[in-house]
């Protein structure tokens, strides 16, 4: 009941707020005080309410649903902490959480600026929002009230479900929390927004606006650099970034917020684009409504690898509302001023900064759009054909391409570019040096082995930005610091794009099968299959000795059969310089920085068989056999009678063990009678049949149907017994691959998050000023 | 300045075009067996496993093999590239993207839907009485 209450004090408190602080702006100042004394009780009441969530899942209180389909009493305690955001209803309050305590941070920076009741009371009207979502989706609901009728009141469940096991890692700890603030953060530009249109100061909001618009986009880049290396590192999906809607959802807003930046500028300095710029802050923040919809509706349905929960009816009408609400009152703010915003002549000039940065704001709002068409994609095919059906990977690719060209030529043009306008002859100067650079770079590229036109566009515009900047990045460090940031983000930008180019389009990768025992060569490492073994109560090992000139090192690569996930959970090992077994093997460095400098060494694992034994083409012809009836092949009477299991083997398939299951079969032969009951053994839910000879005829159970009563069998004439009494190795099937200078991805990243620190330090001392 | 709206106007439609047409292109359609026949492009299909016939994984090319039922009742055999998918035995229906050639559906990607029963009360009630 505790946080239910808290819920509602808070939610009864923001609105309070909000309406005070409208009519504290509309003149009645005397309410603006009790605002901020209503907006501080609902902060400190959405603190104790997470800190009570908190508290549940820390003392294991599974009569709670959500503390019960999250969480149980085996997960360490970061784990535990992360199960706070593992669902919706939590992921909600971790938003709500830092809504609230942005908003402090806002409120006292506004009051700084003289506009607080404005911004505060749009501001506190998406906390109202937040908050109504917590109570029509509560984290803070009993088991009992979740299922009525099913469960009896006051029980308590003596352990919870548990978190799955794909988000049991670090980068589950660290990842959301920063994806919130990107989330929570961006509905301060567009306060911002609606304050100037409010007070219709279409000019000057933009500098207080600009450090949050940076702020958010910090956060949000941060975190899906984040989630990119979590996919490449943990979740083996093979690179960082799989076009995924949940990826896309975040993706977007971030691109559209950049975008901002860019425009903000250019008003700052001379009032132009000021409708842009308003229309830019409020669609960013509609979009993370937007994406949230996409991802937490169950609108994507069937059509992505993510499970995406319907969470019912009411969430559903709440989220479309949300959307309608704000886009409501910012386009219909925006559109009703349209006329008296004031309209600054824009330096037009082609080779002006002014332009430029127009143009970059303009291609990341396109490429935006093409993102999110296709991460709509079930909804627009649902609309126009009736059913949902996805855009494939591709589409991203090949419309971000081109887009991804003309980008970077002009990360590297428009930084060049002076206010105003440049002189052509100032301009073939500065680019000198960076033309005949990035044209050499791609030229030596194109020897090696570049052989596609886009490619080598791509890699010439790329290391055109990255030079360019470079050279800017290194005068000013020489001047004044405090100026690099721009520079800096596109110089990682530069980096990032090629190393994007190298490590997804040049990156070799190779299916190999290892025999226990046997040493295999592939891209210049001898890789060797030891054995397994179980690492706890789940995961399994499979350990893979790596050597490469005299060193060698064991691999473990995970896979095992998930009972969370009813499925087989794999689990790559990547030989990387970010490879976090340095701290456990002092000689792994040393090896790392001599192999893995230019090119990562991933090793997945994808199954795990046995050789000799079961091939069902080699096995015989394929029989299906109903209970109870009886079939003749070649003077042998078969009838299937019932399956035969232990309970002991019933128990570790209910756990996910490895198993047998066998098949109690009645074989009339000659006039003789005889059961038999062949298996078929199950490892790593690999199923593995084993035969049994009868006569000179050898029967395998390769297949059943337990609810159908049926069993499949094979019927052979058992040419293949030499083999099948070898003793039949394991062989670890893997794909190895190499993913070139993928380094650089992670660099580039780093050094772009460096520049936006800069940047908003440097624009927040501005608006000190 | 009239030049420079063309210009801006002629390059939108481009983008726009490009995006529609890319998007047509790239939009993998659900489909019958039947329809997948006739079809050169990439599409998907939704079915179940046919339990009773082969199925089996080839590590040496890397290929999963088994035949998929539609609604229609009509079996097509699927050669996946990669190892069984996860999930597999359990699934309630399985979605197959790729395309039909000589004979059989070559899947580039398998998804399998599983009856979500971990989401319902039944899983608390193995600690009621």
């Amino acid at each position: 009941m505790v946080g239910r209450i808290l819920i509602y004090i808070a939610f009864v408190s923001v609105l309070f707020a909000t309406i005070g602080y409208y009519l504290g702006f509309k003149g009645r100042r005397n309410l603006i005080p009790k605002a901020r004394l209503s907006y501080h009780i609902s902060a400190v009441t959405v603190i104790l309410a997470s800190a009570f969530l908190l508290y549940l899942i820390l003392t294991h209180q599974f009569q709670y649903t959500y503390v019960w389909s999250y969480s149980s009493t085996d997960l360490s305690t970061p784990l535990l902490i992360s199960t706070f955001y593992a669902g919706q209803e939590g992921s909600f309050m971790l938003w709500t959480f830092y809504t609230s305590i942005l908003g402090l941070f806002l409120m006292s920076y506004a009051r700084r600026n003289g506009y607080e009741p404005e911004v505060m009371s749009v501001y506190s009207l998406v906390k109202v929002f937040l908050l109504l979502i917590l109570i029509v989706k509560s984290p803070f609901e009993y088991i009992w009230e979740t299922w009525p009728g099913q469960v009896h009141e006051g029980f308590v469940p003596p352990e919870g479900r548990g978190l799955n096991p794909l988000l049991q890692n670090f980068w589950m700890v660290i990842h959301p929390p920063i994806i919130f603030i990107g989330f929570a953060s961006m509905a301060i530009p567009y306060s911002h927004a609606i304050v100037a249109l409010l007070r219709r100061e279409y000019l000057t909001w933009v500098k207080p606006a600009m450090p949050w618009t940076i702020f958010a986009s910090l956060s949000l880049g941060a975190g899906l650099a984040i989630g990119g290396f979590w996919a490449y590192e943990t979740l083996g999906w093979g690179g960082f970034w799989g076009w995924d809607p949940v990826e896309n959802s975040s993706l977007v807003p971030w691109l559209i917020a950049v975008g901002t930046i860019h425009t903000m500028l250019v008003q700052k300095r001379t009032g132009a684009f000021a409708r842009w710029n308003l229309g830019m802050s409020i669609l960013a923040f509609i979009l993370v409504l937007y994406s949230t919809f996409l991802t937490r509706s169950g609108i994507l349905g069937d059509t992505s690898v993510h499970s995406f929960v319907d969470p019912g009816m009411w969430v559903y009408s709440l989220l479309i509302s949300i959307m309608i609400v704000f886009s409501g009152i910012g386009f219909g703010l925006l559109f009703a001023r349209r006329k008296e915003i004031p309209k600054v002549k824009v330096e037009s000039d082609l080779l002006s900064r002014e332009y430029n940065l127009f143009l970059a704001s303009v291609l990341l709002v396109v490429i935006a759009g093409f993102v999110i068409a296709g991460t709509s994609s079930p909804i627009i095919t649902k609309i126009l054909e009736g059913k949902a059906s996805a855009v494939d990977i591709s589409y991203y690719n090949k419309t971000t391409l081109p887009l991804g060209i003309i980008m970077a030529l002009l990360i590297g043009l428009a930084q060049v570019m002076w206010w105003r306008k440049t002189k052509p002859e100032a301009l073939l100067k500065t680019l000198m040096f960076p033309t005949s650079a990035s044209t050499i770079f791609t030229s030596i590229l194109i020897i090696i082995g570049v052989r596609e036109i886009l490619m080598a566009l791509f890699i010439l515009t790329s290391s055109f930005a990255f030079f360019v900047n470079l050279r800017i990045a290194y005068k000013i460090a020489r001047g004044n610091p405090k100026y690099i940031g721009a520079s800096l983000t596109h110089v990682g930008v530069g980096l990032f794009l090629l190393g994007v180019i190298a490590s997804t389009k040049y990156d070799k990768s190779q299916v190999l099968s290892l025999p226990k025992g046997q040493e295999v060569t592939a891209f210049g490492y001898k890789l060797t299959y030891i054995g397994n073994q179980k690492i706890d109560k789940e995961r399994v090992a499979y350990n893979v000795k790596v050597e490469k000139d005299g060193d060698s090192f064991v691999a473990p690569l995970q896979m095992y059969f998930s009972e969370y996930n009813q499925g087989v959970m794999r689990h790559p090992y990547i030989f990387s310089l970010l490879n976090y077994d340095i701290f456990s093997n002092p000689k792994l460095p040393a090896f790392l920085i001599k192999n893995m400098l230019t090119n990562d060494l991933y090793l997945s694992p994808m199954s795990l068989e046995k050789s000799g034994v079961f091939n069902p083409h080699s096995t015989g012809e394929l029989i299906i056999l109903n209970k109870n009836q009886e079939k003749t092949i070649g003077g042998y009477t078969l009838k299937f009678i019932r399956f035969d299991m232990t309970p002991d083997d019933m128990a570790k398939m209910m756990s996910g063990q490895d198993f047998a299951i066998g098949a109690v079969i009645e074989v009339i032969y000659k006039g003789k009678k005889e059961q038999v009951i062949p298996k078929i053994y199950y490892r790593n839910n690999n199923p593995m049949p084993e035969p049994i000879k009868i006569g000179d005829k050898q029967l395998t159970f390769v297949n059943l149907n337990v609810e159908g009563g049926q069993i499949a069998v094979t019927f052979g004439d058992g040419a293949i017994d030499s083999e099948v009494k070898d003793e039949p190795t394991e062989v670890l099937v893997i794909e190895a691959s190499v993913k070139p200078f993928i380094n650089l991805v992670w660099f580039g990243v780093l050094v772009i998050l460096a520049g936006f620190i800069v940047s908003m330090l440097r624009r927040i001392s501005e608006v000190r000023r | 300045m009239k030049i420079k709206i063309i210009v801006g106007s002629v390059l939108i439609a481009v983008f726009i075009i490009f995006g529609a047409y890319s998007f047509m292109e790239s939009n993998v359609k659900y489909v019958t067996i039947e329809e997948a026949k006739k079809t050169a492009k990439k599409v998907q299909i939704v079915g179940e496993w046919v339990r009773d016939k082969e199925s089996y994984y080839d590590a040496r090319l890397n290929q999963f093999v088994f035949y998929l039922k539609d609604d229609n009742g009509e079996i097509v055999k699927v050669v996946h590239k990669g190892p069984r998918p996860n999930n597999f035995e359990i699934a309630s229906h399985v979605v197959v993207k790729g395309y039909y050639k000589d004979g059989k559906f070559e899947s580039q990607e398998i998804l399998t839907k599983c009856p979500s029963k971990y989401q319902s009360a039944d899983a608390l009630k193995k600690y009621q009485n």
